[in-house]
């Protein structure tokens, strides 16, 4: 091919004398055709690239996590481990101008943590699971209206939205969000049904918003409806909002549930805050009081934004409680229902050799307070290092 | 005859503060209007012909995807390495090169939306005549040595 691109090149040249190419010319067109076959012949069989059946694009990325967790804690058993280590794989399709699918699935190894709260707290068996953390379809002709349908993380706040492990300075999410054994404190992190998201262009600003309804995770034959309204200033260093999910659990009953959120950065320094509440039939659910949380956590970028310095101040009443699983306690006893009330605060460091590799360092420090500080007379107190290392791609 | 030298010194002699305040404006006019050193290329066939900057900045960053109802519009960007690329970040895209690939893994993770395809200038403007929805923003010496088949300049106006 190359001989015969050359020698038409040629003999344009010495038919067209006026137009005849110089030495360092034909060079030049060498080097090009050479590019040109390389080229080809790499399309030709697909080298280094994704065939995409019926979409426009594809594109493929996710993270890699790998965290580890070690106690301060006198009655704590196996203080030390590397308790989590999963692989999140995303798959972005665009399918036509106005169609488009997402998926992020992860694979994961963990330990979770079993009685939480408890003097004697644990790690669990190792657990292998892969779970669909988004799955959707997107509809957008226009930059206003745009509807999802499949399995979608609630737009409630900003952690949950913000929910990668990437995302985070740390690996352990805001107390708001982390799982009550298998049962969410607030809201359902995840529905399977449709949302309608609206965004209106002001003239400095975005005003955006999603209504959402859809089965929730904890029992798929109830359903949960929510809505978050939700502001981003023109230059994106302010971003408020404010969200709401009401549903049925079998466990509560129905559940009224509020949030208010706030993103802001001023130069190097940036923070995000959020307070949760949640309204609950209190005489069923024998407490008297409904379940509170707030969290403020800044950071501070150094050097080119390769190291940061973070911090986690974090309260939570769980007037729900817990019903420990095992270990003295028994899980049927509804007198057994332990409300605790507690701070958490976070100081750490990350470091960022490259963009998109984040190494983690932090400690926490967890104060109980209130009536239930102590369990069976002993402090329930604890400090906890996590150290990790999240690589996206 | 008289140089060009001799009638400079002459006037700048007759008129001193003429010359200086002409050369200052034009001084401060470059400092003033970094915009200037830049040109906004699109396809052809698009009806646009001036755009303001914030609307630049939120199809550049894909906060706005449509030009029109079913119109995708197609941002591409020049390639990080390029000399120019920390200026053309920090005018156009509002924030530094060091935080330009974090801003791409956030839009990847929380929007699905990825990077806008990155080019030295021949390229993307060889793109840009291929797929009608694409724009870029391209240094003006660069784009004034080049051959532009389907490819037309807009103009950059302020805000209001």
């Amino acid at each position: 091919m190359k001989k015969i691109l050359l020698g038409a090149l040629l003999c344009g040249g010495f038919l067209n004398p006026v137009h005849s190419h110089s030495g360092a010319d034909i060079d030049r067109l060498n080097h090009r055709i050479d590019e040109l076959e390389n080229s080809l012949l790499l399309s030709k069989h697909s080298k280094g690239k994704i065939s995409s059946f019926e979409s426009l694009s594809l594109s493929l990325g996710g993270y890699f996590n790998l965290t580890g967790t070690s106690w301060s804690l006198p009655h704590a058993r196996n203080v030390q481990t590397f308790d989590e280590v999963e692989m999140g794989l995303m798959l972005n399709g665009q399918v036509s101008e106005n169609l488009s699918f997402f998926s992020h699935i992860e694979f994961e190894q963990e330990r979770e943590i079993v009685n939480h709260h408890a003097y004697f707290r644990t790690f669990g068996d190792d657990d292998q699971q892969v779970e669909v953390e988004d799955l959707f379809l997107t509809y957008r002709s226009n930059d206003i209206l745009s509807f999802n349908f499949g399995a979608l993380i609630t737009p409630f706040g900003v952690s949950n939205r913000e929910h990668f492990d990437f995302l985070r300075w740390q690996n352990e999410k805001p107390l708001a969000l982390r799982e009550n054994q298998g049962e969410f404190i607030f809201f359902d992190d995840h529905v399977r049904g449709f949302s309608v998201d609206t965004r209106y262009q002001l003239d400095r600003g975005l005003l955006e918003s999603s209504l959402y309804l859809g089965s929730i995770d904890e029992d798929r034959n109830r359903f949960a409806t929510g809505y978050r309204l939700g502001y981003r200033s023109e230059e994106g260093n302010l971003k408020v909002g404010t969200s709401f999910q009401t549903g049925q659990r079998s466990s509560f009953g129905r559940y009224y549930s509020f949030g208010l959120d706030m993103k802001a950065r001023i130069g190097f320094f940036e923070f995000r805050s959020e307070l949760f509440m949640s309204d609950l039939d209190q005489s069923k659910n024998r407490i008297d009081q409904n379940p509170i949380s707030f969290y403020f956590e800044p950071w501070y970028h150094l050097v080119d934004h390769r190291h940061i310095l973070y911090s986690r101040f974090d309260y939570l009443h769980d007037t729900l409680g817990i019903r420990y699983l095992d270990h003295d306690r028994d899980v049927n006893t509804e007198a057994l229902r332990d409300p605790v009330e507690f701070y958490e605060y976070t100081f750490g460091y990350n470091f960022l050799p490259i963009a998109n590799w984040r190494i983690s360092l932090g400690v926490s420090r967890t104060v109980y307070v209130g009536k239930n500080n102590r369990l069976d007379g002993i402090s329930r107190d604890f400090t906890s290092i996590e150290w990790g290392t999240v690589l996206s791609f | 005859m008289m140089s060009l030298q001799t009638i400079f010194l002459l006037s700048s002699f007759l008129y001193p503060q003429k010359i200086y305040a002409s050369a200052e404006t034009s001084l401060k006019k470059s400092i003033e209007d970094p915009y200037k050193n830049w040109v906004v290329a699109v396809h052809s066939s698009n009806p646009l012909v001036s755009l303001s900057k914030v609307e630049l900045r939120r199809i550049l960053l894909k906060q706005k995807l449509f030009w029109s109802e079913n119109n995708r519009a197609v941002p591409l960007f020049l390639e990080p390495s390029h000399e120019k690329f920390n200026e053309f970040s920090r005018l156009f895209l509002g924030f530094n090169s060091s935080q330009y690939p974090r801003f791409w893994i956030e839009q990847k993770f929380t929007k699905g939306l990825t990077k806008p395809k990155e080019g030295d200038v021949s390229s993307l403007i060889k793109l840009i005549g291929i797929l009608k929805g694409a724009i870029a923003v391209i240094p003006e010496k660069e784009w004034n040595k080049l051959e532009r088949p389907s490819v037309k300049s807009i103009k950059l106006i302020s805000n209001e």
